[in-house]
């Protein structure tokens, strides 16, 4: 499921049902948390605001009645957009309840802002699904071992020792994993745009 | 390939596609030699691909409080959206 391509996945949520649905919130479900509590959301607000997304989400692509047409918007942009707007919302909520004002200066500035933490997010989401990928293409020690040596930074010779390979085996694990890692997430970004 | 291959040919390993096919010679050496794969294992690691999945990867683990926050939200939204079949 991993290698399912970003239009796929929003081709089968639009379809209904529930293991499209599982996909999305798995890929899509981690980062928009991130999301809306980097944005400065309290823990249940952050709550609040991912499912009314997510909600808002399904009920978009259930009344589509044609593919998501990402020439006229790329589905990252609408849903930034989206999720934005939501926290927004949320944050303007709060500041009724609250002293004080904003100018439509400071609203722009926070926007641009709301704009840079969602970019920062999605970059790492689609990295960690990249990731996920290779972890399905690859042998699972060869996996294990470039997490454990380029990842964490374990000396190779304990990496070596605890999975049971040379640490040659270890360097070119490294290698092996950074090449198709490079390589997935060339044709994501390709798939995006 | 007896002798170790020159940097040339080590750097071109490492930036080349992973299922190439033409290098076969020097991922039999790489096998043989820690100091070639070593020396291909960092030639790899260019364009900050590395440093940003460390990144990535330090704040999925780190996220676990927000995990299991996120387990909740998903059992409930399922619940409301598919009557909580599997």
């Amino acid at each position: 499921m991993n290698t399912t391509t970003s239009m796929t996945l929003l081709e089968s949520l639009r379809g209904g049902g529930s293991t499209a649905w599982d996909e999305f919130f798995r890929r899509y479900g981690p980062m928009l948390m991130a999301f809306a509590r980097k944005s400065g959301l309290s823990d249940a607000d952050a709550h609040d605001a991912v499912q009314d997304v997510l909600i808002a989400v399904l009920q978009q692509f259930a009344r589509l009645t044609e593919p998501f047409d990402r020439s006229r918007r790329p589905f990252r942009a609408w849903l930034r957009g989206v999720a934005r707007n939501k926290i927004r919302d949320i944050r303007r909520r709060c500041r009724r309840e609250g002293p004080g004002g904003h100018s439509v200066a400071e609203d722009a500035a926070a926007d641009e802002l709301l704009d840079a933490v969602f970019e920062d997010e999605w970059q790492r989401a689609l990295l960690l699904d990249c990731l996920r990928e290779v972890a399905q293409r690859v042998d699972p020690a060869v996996y294990q071992a470039f997490e454990l040596y380029a990842v964490h930074g374990r000396p190779p010779g304990d990496v070596s020792a605890l999975l049971g390979i040379t640490t040659n085996a270890v360097y070119i694990s490294k290698t092996r994993v950074l090449k198709l890692a490079r390589e997935i997430h060339a044709r994501r970004i390709e798939e995006e745009t | 390939m007896r002798h170790c291959p020159d940097e040339r040919v080590l750097r071109r390993h490492a930036s080349g596609p992973v299922d190439s096919g033409t290098d076969t010679q020097v991922e039999a050496h790489l096998v043989e030699c820690a100091r070639c794969a070593r020396r291909v294992a960092e030639l790899c690691d260019h364009g900050g691909l590395l440093s940003e999945i460390r990144d990535a990867v330090q704040a999925r683990d780190s996220a676990g409080p927000a995990r299991i926050e996120l387990d909740r939200l998903e059992r409930s939204l399922r619940t409301t959206l598919f009557g909580g079949a599997a």
